[in-house]
């Protein structure tokens, strides 16, 4: 329904939307966009700069309260240059600044519509945006209906089918059902456990697509076992991370060879950690530390646990008596955003995805000093310098050759350093009957739909 | 009769009070912050107090207690904190969903759990006895999440019989209301089959019996009124169970309850939310019991509502 | 109205003949016989469980992963590649812990608020009722997650949980029994010599609803097996790798359709279970009083 300034392809990549073409100051400060003419909002107001710079006004003024306040904080102004040019300025050095406009909240709405809807009632409004298809209705917890969009500015990559009627499913047994029934054309998502019942079915297929998240465990680098070096390194060393990848992911997973994935940018390739019992053990020996009990926490999803369960038995093997928390989503993100004074975290399985695909957003939450808890989720309370410094500067440039340097250098220290136990980057799956084609899950969950047709 | 009536509604009041009193302390015992669940895991702790300003989570227990108490009773129950809808609204859309299934099944269980009991007793002993209790334990335990996904397999995927999931006409009704209501069948056939057992041992059916009244007709004549009182307890208690308990039916089925709205809003933390749905579960279920006590009077006249 | 024409008989006088009676009663009931065997086989399974069991019940082989029942594994093993058997013999002396304990901690419970309630009556009835009648219009879920919210996940919380979850129960059951007793000769009359209330409430009443609360027990422990699992069900029973068997059952969920031995056997043994449990209380209400409302 709404497209942003710039997008992603269902392969992340960057690409432009409504702005044609754009220009960042060497300094990062200030950004500006030159706007694609002709396009019209759903209700068929002009789109231009104004109303660009009405959406970004908004969202950054904290008394709408809207979600995404904190992404776009950092812009101190929105400036109209002329019909189809704005100009964005930050109030400090943000490298990041464009992967932010393409995050899914930089969607671009129509001020004649949100005006007329900031009074009413929530479910009053209509979303109104831009985008090949339109708002038709939403009944919480049932359906959300949108249909095509007749005077689409691009009609090459236009609506293809007439409407779509999306519809939430908890249940992955009965999504997986209504696919095989023809209830449904696409699901998202097949957990791994039931790809099978899908694979040599006639009629569907499985839309699979690399993600951009990284699975790893974070360790208490503040408590001790942890506090050495040769301690997290040797569990990297313990874990057979292709073993839990051929069983609980069925095969779809590859090794974590830097806490970022492939598709993210500014990822560099470093290393992987093999599976080396014997190694890991030498380790532990030189760090003189044996019979460890501690606490691995992950939440209470049914393949999470499975992992949790087989990294409890294979720590096991090299004297980690490790206890599997497995916590209700609401209470373990309580537990884990606690001061670090009050802090029980130990152990930590968690996954993360760049909502902004860009490696400042993949690493500065996870691993910088201003990240611990509960500003941010450096779970692993690592203190890294230098690795910070790197993250500074890649923020202190738009040169995407500068940023990207420094992000090889931030993820050469993590790889060295281990504040995680490294383990897969997965692949997400669909399931999309024969009848359709062109729609796939995005590297960042979402479905990506806008490109379905029927065969 | 109708003094009886209005001290009865009136003794729902404090009833209500301790259940919100109870949700509500419940609710701020459990670990998990609205505001962070609101926000998401990147929002920041300015987002964060903001959030937990606007929810008025900053006051002390009985204010917030106080104001949304108020706020209730001049029918506002606030905002869910994951949609923003207004929580009346939310609760208004899932709740005809909601009875509708439950009139579905709890048909359903009445109308198998009758037959089955009243089988079962005149049949005392029989190998039909036997195997209608065997298949009632079953039926008690058989979880539901099972029973819902195989009736899936079967009737919606292979058969193409029924729609696999959500809510449309009376044929989306078909599978959820015959998973939901399978438990309450067992349940009903039970007390049915003990009931009517207890009733036909009673001296003045043996003497209709020996009256030469036809066995059937004494069953249906004379047996089974008697021995509907503590089957209407059952129904009624199963009733409001399935009104308020159908989370892994809704979740199977992904059918708009207020079952599933519940253990959602439980999990988002949507304080708003949670407080509105259990204030209502709790006004069905005494409500339905009021109506079940009042359904014993109608069965049995010796019963009567003085005191 | 049914218990007190059932203890019309002066029960209290010839106790011994009674429970005797009732023993007979049971051993001619070939439904409550069955049940009760097995009840004895899951509990010598449960013991006997480190001692005859093939493969070590959390001992993880991930490259044995979903292998259907075979000679090696007689029931086959999970996604872990852990050995379907040894973990369900493990797990019925947890469930069983879990079974007895919550029961009996919910009917301990119950049978004092209820014989509290049900003797004084008055102000002290009413509120209790009011907060049994509270319990009760609370969905058990949500009463459920705050328990083991507020007091964490694990074996213990989920004995604390199922068994606050049975109170109100036991309550009601125990209080209808203690009024109806409380009317009869021998209790007036003890009141009458001046014994006092906690005297009357041990030797007078407590014995006359023995009865009652057994067989609401024994149907109990089944339910307190079935509200385990459910809970373990929705992540908040026995934490992994525990082989408890609503937990297992919960792990085999994804495999319904591909590996159905892994939620099926599990499955089975809980049924079992409950079923044997119920036949038992049945048996032991139809034995002791067949009028008796359970």
């Amino acid at each position: 329904m709404f497209e942003g300034l710039v997008g992603f392809n269902e392969k992340m990549e960057m690409q432009p939307m409504l702005a044609e073409r754009w220009e960042a100051s060497p300094d990062a400060t200030t950004f500006t966009f030159y706007l694609r003419k002709g396009v019209k909002f759903h209700d068929g107001t002009p789109f231009n700069a104004e109303a660009v710079k009405y959406n970004f006004d908004r969202v950054t003024n904290p008394d709408n309260k809207l979600k995404r306040y904190s992404l776009y904080r950092i812009i101190a102004k929105t400036e109209v240059v002329d019909e189809y040019t704005v100009k964005f300025t930050t109030s400090e050095p943000f490298g990041a600044m464009l992967a932010t406009f393409a995050h899914p909240a930089g969607g671009i709405v129509s001020p004649a519509a949100a005006k007329q809807g900031a009074d009413a009632p929530a479910f009053g409004k209509k979303p109104v945006g831009t985008g090949p298809y339109k708002f038709v209705e939403w009944v919480p917890g049932d359906h959300l209906t949108v249909e095509k969009f007749a005077d689409y500015w691009n009609p090459a990559q236009g609506a293809k089918v007439d409407r779509f009627i999306i519809k939430p499913v908890p249940e992955a047994g009965t999504r997986i059902n209504m696919l095989l029934a023809g209830d449904a054309h696409f699901i998202n998502t097949v957990p791994y456990a039931q790809v099978k019942q899908l694979q040599g079915n006639p009629n569907v297929a499985i839309a699979a697509n690399e993600a951009i998240y990284t699975f790893w465990v974070a360790m208490n680098t503040q408590k001790e076992p942890f506090k050495d070096k040769r301690v997290r390194q040797a569990l990297n060393y313990a874990i057979d991370k292709q073993a839990i990848i051929d069983s609980v992911l069925a095969g779809y997973g590859k090794l974590a060879d830097s806490p970022l994935a492939p598709r993210v940018w500014g990822y560099k390739s470093v290393k992987t950690y093999p599976y080396d019992l014997q190694k890991a053990k030498e380790l532990l020996a030189q760090a003189g530390v044996s019979n460890v009990k501690t606490t691995l926490w992950s939440s209470d999803s049914t393949e999470a646990k499975q992992v949790a369960v087989a990294l409890q038995g294979q720590l096991k093997e090299v004297g980690f008596d490790v206890e599997v928390m497995a916590m209700e989503a609401a209470t373990l993100s309580a537990e884990r955003f606690k001061k670090p004074e009050e802090n029980k975290s130990m152990m930590n399985y968690a996954g993360w995805s760049p909502s902004t695909g860009d490696a400042d957003w993949g690493l500065r939450p996870l691993l910088s000093k201003e990240s611990w808890p509960p500003t941010s989720f450096n779970l692993a309370f690592w203190d890294n310098p230098e690795f910070d410094a790197q993250i500074k500067a890649g923020l202190q440039t738009a040169d995407p050759e500068k940023r990207k340097a420094a992000y090889a250098k931030a993820q050469e220290i993590v790889m060295e350093e281990a504040p995680w136990i490294f383990l897969w980057v997965n692949t997400l799956l669909g399931g999309i009957s024969t009848k359709c084609d062109g729609m796939v899950i995005q590297p960042d969950g979402i479905a990506y739909l806008r490109t379905g047709y029927f065969k | 009769m109708f003094t009886y009536f209005v001290r009865r509604i009136l003794a729902l009041i404090p009833t209500l009070l301790g259940v919100s009193i109870a949700v509500f302390l419940l609710l701020r015992l459990v670990p998990g912050d609205p505001a962070r669940m609101a926000a998401g895991l990147d929002a920041t702790e300015a987002d964060l107090e903001f959030i937990r300003r606007d929810l008025g989570l900053d006051k002390s227990l009985p204010e917030q207690y106080l104001t949304w108490l108020n706020r209730a009773l001049h029918g506002d129950m606030g905002r869910s904190t994951r949609t923003r809808n207004p929580v009346t609204y939310e609760i208004g859309l899932r709740l005809p969903a909601t009875w509708q299934l439950t009139a579905v099944s709890i048909t359903v269980a009445v109308v198998i759990g009758l037959v089955t009991g009243i089988t079962a007793a005149t049949r005392r002993n029989s190998l039909l006895d036997y195997g209608s209790m065997v298949a009632a334990l079953l039926g008690i335990c058989t979880p539901s999440f099972w029973l819902g996904l195989m009736l899936m397999l079967i009737f919606a995927v292979q058969l193409h019989w029924f729609p696999t999931s959500g809510r449309g006409d009376w044929r989306h009704l078909v599978l959820p209301g015959f998973t939901l209501g399978a438990g309450a069948a067992a349940i009903i056939a039970r007390v049915t089959r003990s009931s009517l057992l207890e009733v036909l041992n009673q001296d003045y059916i043996r003497t209709a019996v020996a009256k030469g009244l036809h066995e059937r007709a004494v069953i249906y004549r004379h047996a089974l009124k008697n021995a509907l009182i503590p089957v209407v307890t059952v129904v009624g208690l199963e009733f409001g169970y399935l009104l308020a308990g159908a989370v892994i039916t809704e979740t199977v089925f992904a059918y708009p309850g207020v079952g599933r709205l519940l253990v959602d809003s439980i999990s988002y933390r949507d304080f708003p939310m949670v407080q509105g749905i259990l204030l209502i579960l709790a006004s069905q279920f005494v409500l339905i019991n009021l109506v079940v006590d009042l359904l014993y009077g109608w069965l049995d006249p010796r019963i009567h509502y003085g005191n | 109205m049914a218990i007190s024409e059932a203890v019309e008989t002066p029960i209290a006088a010839r106790p011994r003949s009674l429970w005797r009676d009732a023993w007979t009663r049971l051993l001619r009931n070939r439904a409550a016989i069955f049940g009760g065997i097995i009840v004895l086989l899951i509990i010598a399974g449960g013991l006997a469980a480190p001692f005859i069991t093939p493969y070590d019940p959390i001992k993880q082989n991930l490259r044995a992963s979903l292998q259907p029942p075979s000679p090696t594994h007689l029931l086959g093993t999970d996604v872990h590649g852990r050995d379907i058997f040894s973990r369900i013999l493990y797990g019925a002396a947890i469930s069983l812990r879990i079974g007895f304990l919550g029961a009996l901690l919910g009917g301990a419970i119950g049978v004092v608020l209820g014989l509290v309630s049900g003797f004084y009556g008055g102000a002290v009835d009413m509120i209790i009722m009011r907060l049994v009648d509270i319990q009760l219009a609370f969905p058990g879920l949500l009463l459920a997650i705050a328990i083991i919210a507020v007091i964490g996940p694990g074996l213990e919380n989920v004995i604390i949980a199922v068994g606050i979850f049975s109170v109100p129960t036991f309550t009601r059951v125990v209080r209808g029994s203690v009024l109806s007793v409380k009317q009869q000769d021998f209790v007036t009359a003890a009141r009458t010599v001046g014994a006092p209330n906690h005297r009357i409430m041990r030797l007078h009443l407590f014995p006359n609803i023995l009865a009652p609360v057994l067989v609401l027990l024994t149907m109990r422990i089944a339910t307190a097996i079935l509200t385990a699992a459910s809970l373990s069900f929705l992540g908040l029973g026995a934490q992994p790798p525990t082989p408890e068997w609503g937990a297992m059952l919960s792990d085999g969920r994804d495999y319904l359709v591909l590996a159905p031995h892994v939620a099926t056997f599990p499955g089975l043994a809980i049924l079992l279970a409950v079923l044997g449990f119920n036949l038992l209380g049945d048996g032991l209400r139809d034995a002791l009083d067949p009028r008796m409302r359970i």
